[in-house]
């Protein structure tokens, strides 16, 4: 018997009660009882607690400090006071590079052996993302990644955009890989004809896809090359193709390359980097 | 909480009985926030005492108190508000009963404020004060709780509250 008392409360009501609590207390209670683990361990408890801290928008930030030691600030309510703290893993040393991008409360971060790691910054459970055997060498190419996930297959992924640097380019030279972090693999899609790599300096917070709508964004530019146009592409992460997304007609072809890509509450933003000015569009 | 002692029951008012074999009066308006007893009242199951066999004459005063604040034209806003700050201060075991009584009776706003007032009194305690605030005994045995607990380190991090209220 679990219970000591024939009056306990009805399962249904303990579900409402914990769906409630913040997910640190999630952990904090799996060793209750048997009942109260499987309760909290049940996906269809963990997706009703997600919809329910997902609305009331406690949000955290996540950076890494000049030590290389990852943080996260969590927010009161109000916005008046925060809290921050150094997220410390067990087996893993203090040496991240950046943040490549988040989802649904992940985080994919990469360090400075250039490993990239998705983990939980609650649990602190984390996820290697394995070597891409077709990975092109590091001189001379440039990269960029992003996270992203799929609710056809409830999986994560991992796109990778590389090209080598130069001056000649040609249609095939960007090579596109998705990790699934559900089976654990790379896969190598089919090259399409756009520069996907429209910055280079990889150390700048904008190499990363951009999250809005199930779907990476990136700044790239079409050929032909000397034209130099600039336009916004998006990676739909079930469908696993491209598409080309209207640009703001208050931009002239060929100056997009300015702007940085920024997700605000799941509209796409544009922001000039040297200006003021600042532009959404859905 | 006046008790019903005429067996009348006219057509705008009903008779709840709660499990301690006490009546009270309530006009339909107001009890039919329950969609348990809503649906008694379509189903024409309320010319008779509306027996409640899961709810305790303590806790049907509560329930009642809730009901008659949230339909009452007259409270504004900030009166309601007032009382279910005041409402959520009771016991945590007063609060479970009635959360078990929102479920039973299927009133969903109680249900809401009572089963947020418990996660917030919860919030910090430790799994022991949480066993004896739900009258729960862990079916783990000590390897098993310790090998639970060392799966979740971070959750332990921390002062924790021991108290039971």
């Amino acid at each position: 018997m679990a219970m000591s008392k024939a009056k306990t409360l009805p399962e249904e009501i303990v579900f409402d009660i914990l769906s409630l609590l913040p997910a640190k207390f999630i952990g904090h209670y799996r060793c209750v009882s048997k009942q109260w683990r499987n309760l909290l361990s049940d996906p269809q408890f963990i997706k009703a607690h997600h919809i329910i801290h997902a609305h009331k928008k406690e949000e955290k930030l996540i950076y890494i400090s000049v030590s290389h030691a990852l943080h996260t600030i969590t927010f009161n309510q109000n916005g008046t006071d925060a809290i921050s703290k150094k997220l410390n893993f067990p087996e893993l040393p203090d040496n991240w590079l950046r943040v490549i991008g988040s989802c649904n409360g992940l985080v994919l971060v990469v360090n400075r052996q250039k490993i990239k790691y998705l983990f939980n910054p609650t649990t602190l459970k984390y996820h290697r993302i394995p070597k891409l055997h077709l990975a092109l060498p590091a001189a001379g190419t440039c990269a960029m990644s992003g996270l992203g996930y799929d609710f056809a297959t409830d999986d994560y992924k991992v796109v990778t955009l590389s090209r080598y640097i130069g001056y000649e380019w040609t249609v095939d030279s960007t090579f596109i890989d998705v990790y699934s972090v559900r089976m654990g693999l790379w896969r190598r899609l089919e090259c399409i004809p756009h520069d996907h790599i429209a910055h280079h300096d990889l150390t700048h917070a904008n190499g990363s896809g951009v999250l809005v709508n199930g779907a990476l964004h990136w700044m790239a530019r079409k050929a032909p090359m000397l034209q130099y146009s600039s336009i916004i592409v998006a990676f739909d992460l079930t469908s696993e193709s491209f598409s080309e997304v209207p640009t703001p007609t208050v931009f002239g072809k060929g100056n997009l390359g300015w702007y940085n890509l920024v997700a605000l509450r799941g509209c796409l933003l544009c922001i000039l980097l040297m200006g003021a000015t600042k532009l959404s569009f859905g | 909480m006046a008790e019903a002692s005429s067996s009348i029951t006219e057509k705008f008012f009903l008779t709840l009985k709660s499990s301690d074999g006490d009546e009270f009066v309530l006009e339909e308006s107001i009890a039919i926030q329950s969609i348990t007893i809503k649906n008694m009242v379509e189903d024409g199951c309320s010319s008779s005492v509306i027996p409640l066999s899961k709810v305790d004459t303590e806790t049907l005063i509560k329930v009642i108190e809730y009901m008659k604040m949230h339909s009452s034209t007259s409270s504004n806003e900030e009166e309601i508000e007032n009382f279910d700050k005041k409402f959520v201060s009771n016991s945590i075991n007063t609060i479970l009963n009635i959360l078990e009584a929102a479920n039973f009776l299927d009133i969903n706003n109680l249900l809401e404020l009572c089963a947020e007032a418990v996660a917030n009194r919860i919030k910090n305690k430790t799994p022991e004060a949480v066993r004896k605030i739900f009258n729960i005994t862990s079916d783990f045995t000590p390897e098993e709780e310790a090998e639970i607990r060392n799966e979740t380190p971070w959750a332990f991090e921390g002062n924790l509250d021991h108290s039971l209220d």
